[in-house]
């Protein structure tokens, strides 16, 4: 099993599930608590010389409680887990690729197990679905005529949204016992992103912000695609990238996923969303 | 060389000795082993690596010692790719050497930048790979992609800078499609494991939790070192 001792992996039996749902809800009250606290800690001890780097940062909205974080990503994987449902039962999958699908939508079925355990009497009630967007889609028609069957362009915007998504939340997980499973989650979107744009014929990772969906209605899903410049704000580190190596600059873009906003991921998905 | 790494009968105790079993496949090194003493070509005496968890500087390190590894092992796959390696095939395995290129660079040049020396470009022993062997390339890098997944998500934890946190996580996401991609090429049923009543081993994905793997330091460290010549360790580690 690619599991190690330190994963959250051996947690998910209900008994430790609970503990571990506990202990993030106490983390987050001692979170919202010290999270005053916590920058005049941090601010403390930074060097003279940055802190007026450093104080912008925390003169930012109050980023996101925890549980709203958690339920955010809940709708996600409900999207996710409910679309890969139908779209197997309605045979859209060629018979070659079943085993695959079949793997994905388990996977995202527990993802929304992990994250309604954790959640808990927290949790959001599920939506409801409309994969056709009000009819604009129909990707469960197993007469598709088009080439690039509308179940599996749909389930690359999932995809990709998807990583962007739970990337979008790490810093603000940082610190809680969810982050590592957050992380976890986060790579197996990944997996399935890739697995579903090579399908496509689309390379598996982004080629900057190129939509190869050409649905302009997903041209948010590759927003800043193209960014090759990361920053370190405590190392005053504003790094382009592209002056560090000798490779090109698209394949600069293409080692570097980029993360999207709550909001920027709730637009994205509020087509497929009914309530 | 530190005294631990060598056996008392003076030879080198190399890590590389052992056998890496990351995810099922197992790498033997019994063959090179066996021909370390007469071959001029390997320098047993790199100095020890140690990875300083100290502070994040441990971290960027350890992301560059494993960047390392990946662009060298893709540019050796790609400067004479299998014969058998279709057209196709090259391009894709060009353009993931390009971007661990680019992580490798990056991490060297965030360090530096910051200030801070990185640890020296190190030497590796891929010899345990046989490069004129498509399926022989392909083992070796989806161990390779699936360790440095498991790696990040394990030392994602280490990291006390959220940015760099974030930033960490714009790279584990690649390395992940890398996976997929390396597994779809070895198995054309599902990437997610490795034939269809797969070893539960070469899983990439807990089919119960839906959980891609973490690792920790250690054992990242472990699985890597057939891999590195020099002995790389771990200090000032949480326990």
């Amino acid at each position: 099993m690619p599991t190690s001792s330190d994963s959250l992996l051996g947690l998910l039996d209900e008994d430790h599930l609970q503990a571990l749902s506990d202990a993030v809800v106490d983390r987050r009250r001692a979170l919202a608590q010290a999270g005053r606290l916590g920058a005049k800690a941090l601010a403390a001890s930074v060097p003279l010389a940055l802190a007026s780097v450093a104080r912008p940062v925390f003169g930012q909205a109050m980023p996101p409680t925890v549980t709203e974080v958690l339920n955010f990503a809940l709708v996600l994987e409900r999207l996710e887990a409910e679309f890969y449902r139908l779209a197997n039962a309605a045979g859209v999958v060629p018979s070659t690729r079943e085993a695959a699908f079949e793997a994905i939508a388990a996977q995202e079925a527990a993802h929304v197990r992990f994250l309604e355990g954790m959640l808990g009497s927290d949790a959001d009630p599920a939506p409801t679905f409309d994969f056709t967007a009000e009819g604009r889609f129909d990707p469960f028609n197993p007469n598709d005529p088009r080439v690039n069957p509308t179940y599996l362009v749909l389930a690359q915007v999932f995809e990709d949204t998807g990583v962007r998504a739970y990337k979008g939340q790490v810093a603000n997980l940082f610190g809680t016992d969810v982050l590592g499973a957050a992380l976890q989650i986060h790579s197996v979107e990944a997996r399935h992103a890739a697995f579903i744009r090579t399908l496509l014929g689309s390379e598996a990772w982004l080629a900057g912000n190129t939509n190869t969906t050409e649905i302009s209605d997903f041209d948010p899903v590759y927003a800043r695609e193209q960014n090759v410049r990361q920053d370190v704000r405590s190392l005053q580190l504003r790094l382009d990238v592209p002056d560090l190596t000798s490779v090109s600059r698209s394949a600069v873009e293409a080692a570097f996923d980029e993360p999207l906003t709550i909001d920027e991921v709730q637009a994205i998905i509020a087509p497929f969303i009914v309530s | 060389m530190p005294s631990s790494s060598v056996r008392p009968d003076g030879s080198p105790a190399l890590s590389r000795r052992r056998f890496l079993q990351f995810g099922g496949v197992a790498l033997t090194a019994g063959a090179l082993a066996a021909c370390d003493s007469d071959d001029p070509g390997i320098d047993l005496d790199d100095e020890a690596v140690v990875f300083d968890f100290a502070d994040d500087f441990g971290v960027l390190n350890f992301a560059y010692a494993i960047e390392q590894l990946q662009a060298a092992f893709y540019t050796t796959v790609v400067s004479a790719p299998p014969r058998e390696a279709a057209e196709t095939e090259i391009e894709t395995l060009a353009a993931i050497r390009d971007h661990e290129t680019a992580h490798r660079d990056f991490f060297r040049g965030a360090i530096t930048t910051a200030g801070s020396t990185p640890i020296p470009a190190l030497r590796l022993d891929l010899r345990t790979v046989d490069f004129t062997s498509l399926a022989s390339v392909l083992a070796t890098a989806r161990v390779l992609e699936d360790l440095s997944v498991a790696a990040y998500n394990g030392a994602g934890l280490l990291l006390r800078d959220p940015d760099l946190l974030l930033i960490a996580g714009k790279i584990v996401s690649v390395e992940a499609r890398h996976a997929t991609v390396i597994r779809d090429l070895l198995a054309n049923d599902t990437p997610f494991a490795v034939g269809a009543e797969a070893d539960p081993a070469t899983q990439a994905v807990d089919p119960a939790t839906g959980f891609d793997a973490s690792l920790s330091v250690s054992a990242v460290l472990e699985a890597a070192a057939p891999f590195f010549i020099a002995d790389l360790s771990a200090a000032n580690l949480p326990s």
